[in-house]
């Protein structure tokens, strides 16, 4: 009953002061919350974009020797131009699996698995060709 | 409503004081997403340039990197400045990369 009383009291407040007091915590929150989702989304693209192009280059190779040589090339040439700091801050792994093995068989299923940093993972999916 | 916008009201020094720097953040806050969509929108662009070109053919200012049993790596590294709406002069330089494996060299 006191705390419902001491509620219902009224009392005589600044305008301004409240403005601040919702305003700062609310701006603050979003500046980090869209400095976040830029980062992901970057991250997001940049996943996607590499498991294709390295599953391309893995599926086109002339040969199976090859086939992983060429795959983790392109992820090189891609890191080689990002600058030190974003390689140690969003380090990027490549790993290649396939649904049977050996993996550069024909019609075989071969997937790339990109992962960007600790939580980013996208993978692309391609087949080795029936008449190689 | 003429006479509302004629009228005379009292303002605060104080009010003005908190409400300028809110101001302030959000307008910063306004200007970085419009920076991540014009970052956003030219990653994806110059992609779909660079695949384009990959598949079809054509010049741009890509760098061709020689892929291992045939073929090569087109890589495109654009420096490009991003307009913004606070301190319009100097604008902000972003880095957009692109990469597409080209299975024809002939193209």
């Amino acid at each position: 009953m006191r705390v419902i009383k001491y509620l219902r009291q009224a009392n005589s407040g600044s305008a301004i002061a409240e403005f601040l007091i919702f305003t700062l915590p609310f701006f603050t929150v979003f500046l980090l919350l869209i400095t976040t989702i830029q980062s992901k989304s970057l991250a997001v693209a940049e996943s996607k974009n590499l498991a294709r192009q390295s599953v391309r280059a893995f599926v086109t190779s002339p040969d199976d020797q090859l086939a992983s040589l060429r795959a983790f090339q392109v992820i090189n040439l891609y890191k080689s131009t990002l600058s030190p700091q974003s390689l140690i801050n969003r380090p990027i792994e490549l790993s290649i699996t396939c649904l049977n093995y050996p993996c550069f068989s024909r019609g075989n299923q071969v997937t790339a698995t990109i992962k960007v940093g600790s939580s980013v993972m996208a993978s692309a999916t391609e087949f080795v060709d029936l008449w190689r | 409503m003429r006479k509302l916008l004629f009228g005379k009201s009292l303002g605060s020094v104080e009010s003005f004081l908190t409400i300028m720097p809110q101001i302030f953040v959000f307008l910063i806050m306004f200007q970085l997403v419009f920076m991540q969509f014009n970052l956003m929108r030219d990653t994806h662009l110059s992609q779909g340039e660079l695949a384009n070109t990959a598949i079809a053919g054509g010049s741009g200012q890509y760098s061709r990197y020689q892929l291992l049993g045939g073929g090569s790596v087109l890589l495109l590294e654009n420096r490009k400045l991003i307009p913004k709406f606070i301190d319009f002069i100097n604008p902000n330089s972003r880095r957009v990369i692109a990469i597409a494996v080209d299975e024809d060299e002939s193209n």
